[in-house]
């Protein structure tokens, strides 16, 4: 029968149309951007965000801070990891968006970090002062934790070891090592296994070095996992976690824990690969963010 | 002690286990709601009940909290997305019905072969259930997918060049990645509904001179109108509850739904991506409670108000019903609308195929690729990431989940169908319950698993698999309820006959002969427990994809991911696109083996009478 012909017929087409669809049709590279990503209020990086950008406000105050606009608003959309960011930001050229800098390195076919007020994303930047979209990374544990866990005191002494220092120096900046943390040593741990929960931000940090030392340090285990800077808290009192991972200064309850500032790390502005734009100053930062002010793309 | 008193201990006995377990979902809805309540308390005492449903800003910063933008947008996309997901599926259900042709009917004059066994092949295939496994394959699908086909496809690929804003997420984005989620529950209810309207109506309308439209459109339809609000409201229930989906394609800003390309926050996307970010014990977890809270009253108004449609066909299908009906219907020898309402009919059934083959196609050209050997089970020893422990915690999730649902479950349907009095105001209540449990949103049974079961267990797999005892208890009272009822009575005469006691009829020849039906009840279960995320991100936890290591999931004390999960960890991470695809990809083909399981089973059901 005819139509039956010609309802295969139509639902060939759309197949066809809907997989030039996927296989990347993108349309043109906007000129401008238009609409700003921002990350779940509460999440560390947002925090740290929002506290740093500053601008001057349509009332004419200068030296405003993100965090005292209110950025729920039309122009703006909000996603709750850092791989949404990635996402949505390769997909459309009129967004942009900020992530961890150490995220940008694995996604470099996708997205660009672009220089912020003239200077380019990057740790050596970060380190002299540069570049100012920077926040602490923390862990936080119970202080009973290093003398009842040889295993998570040795690796949280591992962070300064030598080759910990090498990972963490590849994408972030070092700190100096807090009081209370030992020196590491290969071998003198030969099993147990600790968990790490919390910011989705320091995964990747802790993905590298948990790899590096389970690679020199054969029987131990180490797992990470969470979906934002709230869970470590938790995470930590219900004993699930030996460190909560934090990625802006403590505060609240966190503060009656031990925290341990193991580096910095910066916040990369994102947009499509593609994009034109190369530089974005804070105050058009500011005016995208708080009143929907397209960002020009020269 | 005799033996008769024995027995008759053990009866008794056994009977208050069932009622036990058939009460179990009542004290399952109170025991949520209870404690969503509490929980949210201190939102509702120190922002104030009516400031907190009325108010429009929600700043935990200042402990600000109002929740109306959200509130409306949740009302707003709900009611677009059952508008025309209820078209779509309603017209899908007629045509499935009354015009969906049995087989193909082609024919090749040639002498090609190779054609000719080709077209033998095509012509013997039964459509009608081709297309049935078509809408169980889209309910199965897990949202999370449909998220990102959301946001890939539609919102990237096609929205975005309608928006003026060049952006294309928001309302209209919401309405469509829900409206293709609903279709599956209103088609399928529909068609249920139709199929029992007797069939006398249908060849009377016929008789008196009516074309097949007219009499589909103008007497079965009306005939049908009960069953399918009901189907409707069911389907509303769904939309107001989804979680992942419409999280990826909103937009996650709390505004009033004004526009069609206005980004928005549902109640649902709100408590899910704030959740990960709160301070345990703050005023802000407490808010999100209290959301979820409201989220869980909406839903649980919709639900209870199936109960007020009447129901008019009780009886089975093709039985005569004396009942009014039609004696108002003017019945009309020409009709233009009849015909149109058609091909409205047609056209909505391609679309719901055209959607189907669309999101496969858009995981398999993604997945397929990278599908590799080590990439399943390549265990701790493979270098990139591997499968191997998701399989393994969703292996566990499954096991632990059913083997406290099955007793439960079954002990629930034992006591509704061979001891409670059909239609007792006992059994009724229990119904409801059971009705109600099952539309809780996913994201409502996450909060609570994780304010009782993450409470005891620790984040685990326990926890999570407490949690998901309650997501699919209803599910198996109802399809074990369901093979129970088909068990002739015929059986149980004989049995009693013989002497034995009821216990041992219930165990050694009810239950047996059923046991199709319990297994495709498992079979759905796990179907479910496979698909579902929202509900396992806060109870059985999240597992970064790198650190998932087999060493690590062969603990059930321990967190972990399931293959849902794990799928949507690779994209929230941002790390690797590829393999997230290609767990789609197997979560898909896993979809369509289970659904395909269900069928035979019920093939063979039906070959044996």
């Amino acid at each position: 029968m005819n139509k039956k012909i010609l309802a295969i017929g139509l639902a060939a087409a759309m197949s066809v149309t809907a997989v030039g669809l996927m296989t990347g049709c993108n349309g043109a590279i906007a000129d401008k951007i238009t609409t700003a990503i921002s990350r779940t209020p509460g999440s560390g990086t947002r925090s740290a965000f929002d506290e740093l950008v500053t601008g001057t406000d349509k009332d004419g105050n200068e030296g405003v801070a993100l965090e005292d606009m209110d950025l729920e608003q039309t122009w703006g959309i909000s996603v709750g990891t850092t791989g949404q960011v990635v996402t949505q930001v390769s997909g459309n050229s009129s967004l942009l968006g900020y992530i961890s800098l150490g995220s940008v390195a694995a996604n470099t076919d996708k997205i660009k970090a672009v220089q912020v007020n003239g200077k380019d994303a990057t740790v050596d930047n970060v380190k002299a002062g540069n570049y100012e979209l920077s926040r602490p990374f923390n862990l936080i544990y119970k202080a009973e934790t290093l003398t009842s866990n040889p295993l998570a005191a040795d690796f949280l002494a591992y962070i300064w070891s030598a080759d910990g220092l090498e990972i963490l120096k590849k994408e972030y900046i070092d700190v100096e090592k807090p009081a209370g943390v030992g020196t590491y040593t290969a071998g003198t741990v030969k099993s147990g296994d600790i968990n790490l929960h919390g910011s989705t931000s320091l995964q990747p940090l802790i993905e590298e070095l948990a790899k590096a030392y389970m690679a020199e340090n054969p029987g131990t285990t180490i797992t990470w996992g969470g979906s934002g800077s709230g869970e470590a808290l938790a995470a930590v009192n219900d004993g699930s976690a030996e460190f909560g991972m934090i990625s802006r200064a403590a505060k609240g309850d966190e503060t009656s824990l031990t925290v341990a500032q193991i580096a910095i790390d910066g916040i990369a502005v994102v947009v499509h690969k593609d994009s034109p734009l190369t530089n974005v100053t804070f105050q058009q930062l500011f005016d995208l963010f708080a009143y929907g002010t397209p960002i020009e793309c020269k | 002690m005799t033996k008769a008193f024995s027995t008759k201990v053990k009866d008794t006995s056994a009977k208050i286990l069932f009622i036990i377990c058939a009460c179990l979902s009542i004290f399952a809805v109170f025991g949520i709601i209870c404690y969503i309540l509490v929980a949210s308390v201190p939102a509702f005492r120190e922002v104030g009940f009516f400031q907190f449903l009325f108010g429009t800003k929600w700043q935990f910063n200042s402990d600000t909290y109002g929740i109306l933008t959200m509130l409306c947008a949740t009302l707003a996309v709900t009611i677009l997305a059952v508008i025309l997901g209820g078209v779509i599926g309603v017209f899908t259900a007629i045509f499935m019905v009354f015009w969906c042709p049995d087989r193909f009917h082609l024919r090749y004059e040639g002498s090609n072969k190779f054609v000719q066994k080709m077209v033998a092949w095509l012509n013997k295939i039964n459509l009608r259930t081709i297309f049935d496994q078509i809408i169980k394959l889209l309910a199965g699908i897990p949202s999370v997918i449909y998220g990102y086909f959301g946001i890939i496809v539609l919102v990237q690929g096609g929205l975005v060049y309608m928006d003026p804003n060049y952006r294309g997420y928001g309302v209209l984005a919401t309405c469509i990645v829900l409206a293709i989620m609903i279709i599956p529950t209103i088609t399928s209810l529909t068609k249920n509904a139709l199929e029992a309207v007797p069939a006398q109506y249908f060849e009377g309308a016929l008789a008196m001179g009516n074309t097949k439209a007219q009499a589909v459109f103008r007497v079965v339809f009306p005939a049908a109108r009960s069953g399918i609000i009901s189907a409707l409201i069911l389907g509303i229930g769904r939309a107001v509850g989804e979680t992942m989906a419409v999280q990826m394609v909103a937009g996650g800003t709390a505004n009033f739904p004004t526009g069609l390309f206005i980004p928005i926050c549902p109640l649902t996307v709100k408590i899910n991506m704030e959740m990960g970010e709160v301070v345990p014990g703050s005023l802000h977890e407490s808010a999100l409670m209290a959301t979820g809270f409201v989220l869980l009253v909406l839903v649980l108004i919709i639900t209870l108000s199936v109960n007020f449609v009447p129901k008019e066909f009780k009886g089975k299908k093709g039985t005569r019903v004396l009942q009014g009906g039609g004696e108002n219907v003017v019945y009309r020898k020409k009709g233009l609308i009849p015909e149109i309402l058609k091909y409205c009919g047609m056209v909505c059934a391609g679309i719901v195929v055209i959607s189907l083959a669309a999101i496969i196609l858009f995981i398999c050209i993604n997945g397929i690729p990278n599908i590799s050997w080590s990439f399943l089970f390549g265990g701790d020893g493979y270098e990139g990431h591997s499968l191997a422990p998701a399989f393994l915690t969703t292996f566990y999730v499954i096991i632990f989940t059913l083997i406290i649902a099955l007793p439960l479950g079954i002990g629930a349907a034992i006591f509704l169908n061979e001891y409670a009095k059909p239609g007792s105001k006992f059994v009724k209540v229990i119904r409801t319950f059971i009705d109600t449990l099952s539309g809780v949103p996913s994201i409502v049974f996450g909060l609570f698993g994780y304010l009782l079961f993450v409470q005891i267990f620790g984040r685990s797999v326990f926890a999570g698999a407490f949690t998901m005892v309650l997501v699919i208890l209803p599910t198996i009272i109802r399809s074990t309820e369901e093979a129970l009822r088909a068990v002739p009575m015929e059986l149980r005469e004989a049995s009693y006959g013989l002497g034995a006691s009821k216990i041992r009829t219930i165990f050694k020849v009810v239950l047996p002969s059923a046991f199709p039906g319990i297994a495709t009840a498992i079979v759905l279960s796990v179907g479910r427990i496979i698909s579902e995320s929202a509900a396992l991100i806060y109870t059985a936890g999240m597992m970064a994809v790198a650190s998932s290591s087999v060493s690590s999931a062969i603990d059930p004390t321990n967190a972990g991911s399931t293959l849902t999960v794990f799928m949507y960890s690779f994209f929230a991470e941002g790390l690797a696109y590829e393999e997230a695809y290609a767990t789609a990809f197997v979560l898909l083909i896993i979809t369509f083996v289970l659904n395909l399981i269900v069928y035979f089973i019920q093939k063979s059901v039906k070959k044996k009478r």
